[in-house]
């Protein structure tokens, strides 16, 4: 971990230039540019927000900020997953050429979604906004929230880097099961709704609604979530970072000549 | 004072075949409990030792599948020893893509800048050094250009050009050459010279008897990832060219 957060410092230059050309490069044929995000995210969260609150009988006023938050999340959870697997199989030339820290390469993935993440969180905003639903004291709330999820962002797509080299088809496995997940996880409804109707298990199994719900409810409510959420989310990211130092220490060597 | 030391290095390369790559066959194997077959391997370099004094210029010869790539990869850092040790002292600059590399959709400018930081140089010294690169690769405007659209001579004249411009503590190169068109070629031929004359280690493979001779002044000459010959330059080439005469 120590000698992770020194490669974050010492190598900051080069992957933050790596991911900013991977950022100029998605969307450098494109004359929208960067605003295709903001565009994607309103239209997504306007449209079926307003669809679901029907279908929910929910005011929409109320549901399209609680979507909006929730699918902002969602994405930067499902790009730790699907592109964590990537990692290394992208960076397969500079892996086999160069002798570097190969944490670097987890840290440029990490800061493209980060920059989705912040154009994601001010979309939101901007709709908190719109429904006169802002309050400038959540930002203090949500603070504790958006750590908890870099750092999943970290060990997640930090050990899928190791995982999804080793075994090519799990990249697909996991973008093949992200529907499943994206259904059992209360992205689009309140976990309220299934904990009410009995099955309350599937929400509090589920790091990923403790994810989203960190950083949901303190924009929403400008206080902090439920403190078990902190709990379950902190207990999965240390997991998770574990599992990633132990896969660096038992598979790092070969990393280079499986790339 | 070693720049590197090897000791007792040796470096295996797994055989698998492909499809044991996937977490299906992984789980497969699992619920079967098929009895794993012990992995095949193949031994690139055996039980190698080793030093490299500081500012040596070492040149390694053999003929192809003799382990060459292999060292240059173990000595820059990149590959593990499967066994045995090796000590690095110096940050080591490798130039072992000389000619390949460069990411197709981004520009010129913005390749160089990547390779520059990846050996080693600050994102300011990467800039400062450009304008000399684009000036000797003769690229012009170009190089804000996407490096997909380049001709391959473009490319070269790129790649050589950003990769010359180091002043490595540790210079670990494979295969290094000149390139392009008679009037370029005198040129990079030069660039070559002084680059290869830099006063620091050096550790560069050949198939050119002439490059290493003029620019090493110890020879490894590599068989079958084993030593079989490690000395200086003259004696060294001598034995290689006995024994490579072609019998037809």
């Amino acid at each position: 971990m120590k000698t992770d957060l020194s490669v974050a410092i010492k190598y900051f230059d080069l992957y933050y230039f790596l991911a900013k050309q991977d950022l100029k490069s998605r969307f450098r044929r494109s004359y929208l540019g960067i605003s295709w995000i903001v565009i994607q995210q309103l239209f997504f969260s306007l449209v079926a927000g307003y669809v679901w609150s029907r279908i929910f009988g929910i005011k929409a006023a109320d549901f399209i900020p609680f979507l909006t938050i929730g699918s902002v999340t969602w994405v930067f959870i499902s790009a730790s997953l699907v592109e964590g697997c990537g990692t290394f199989v992208l960076a397969h030339g500079y892996l086999k050429q160069l002798p570097l820290p190969q944490s670097i390469f987890i840290f440029r993935t990490m800061i493209t979604s980060l920059f989705y993440l912040g154009v994601g969180l001010c979309t939101a905003i901007g709709v908190l906004i719109i429904f006169n639903k802002f309050n400038i004291l959540s930002i203090f709330y949500i603070i504790p929230g958006i750590f908890i999820l870099i750092s999943f962002f970290y060990s997640v797509s930090g050990s899928l880097a190791y995982l999804g080299l080793r075994y090519r088809d799990l990249q697909h496995a996991i973008t093949s099961m992200l529907s499943l997940l994206f259904i059992v996880t209360p992205v689009l409804y309140p976990p309220e709704v299934l904990i009410q109707k009995g099955i309350g298990a599937v929400v509090y199994m589920n790091p990923l609604a403790s994810l989203i719900e960190v950083i949901r409810y303190p924009l929403l409510n400008s206080d902090f979530a439920a403190f078990h959420h902190y709990l379950i989310t902190l207990i999965f990211v240390v997991f998770m970072a574990s599992l990633k130092l132990l896969l660096k220490r038992k598979w790092g060597r070969f990393v280079p000549f499986w790339a | 004072m070693n720049a590197i030391e090897l000791h007792n290095v040796s470096i295996d390369y797994y055989l698998d075949n492909e499809d044991a790559y996937s977490i299906k066959n992984a789980l497969l194997n699992f619920y079967v409990k098929a009895r794993k077959p012990k992995p095949k391997t193949f031994r690139a370099l055996n039980n190698l030792s080793f030093n490299v004094a500081n500012g040596e210029k070492v040149g390694i010869i053999g003929l192809n599948g003799s382990g060459k790539t292999t060292l240059l990869r173990t000595v820059s850092g990149i590959f593990q020893p499967s066994s045995g040790k090796i000590k690095i002292h110096g940050v080591v600059s490798p130039l072992l893509d000389f000619h390949t590399g460069f990411e197709p959709n981004l520009t010129g400018f913005e390749n160089v800048k990547i390779r520059l930081m990846f050996l080693g140089l600050s994102k300011k010294e990467a800039e400062e050094k450009i304008p000399s690169i684009v000036e000797f690769s003769e690229l012009g405007d170009f190089i804000y250009q996407p490096v997909r659209t380049y001709s391959t001579g473009m490319s070269l004249r790129l790649a050589f050009a950003a990769s010359t411009s180091i002043n490595p503590e540790i210079l670990v190169a494979d295969e290094v050459n000149g390139t392009g068109d008679a009037q370029f070629a005198l040129k990079a031929k030069k660039r070559l010279e002084s680059f290869l004359s830099l006063d620091c280690t050096m550790v560069l493979s050949s198939h050119s008897m002439d490059l290493v001779r003029n620019f090493c002044n110890r020879i490894i000459w590599l068989r079958n990832g084993e030593i079989i010959a490690d000395g200086s330059t003259d004696d060294v080439i001598k034995e290689y060219e006995k024994s490579n005469v072609p019998s037809l």
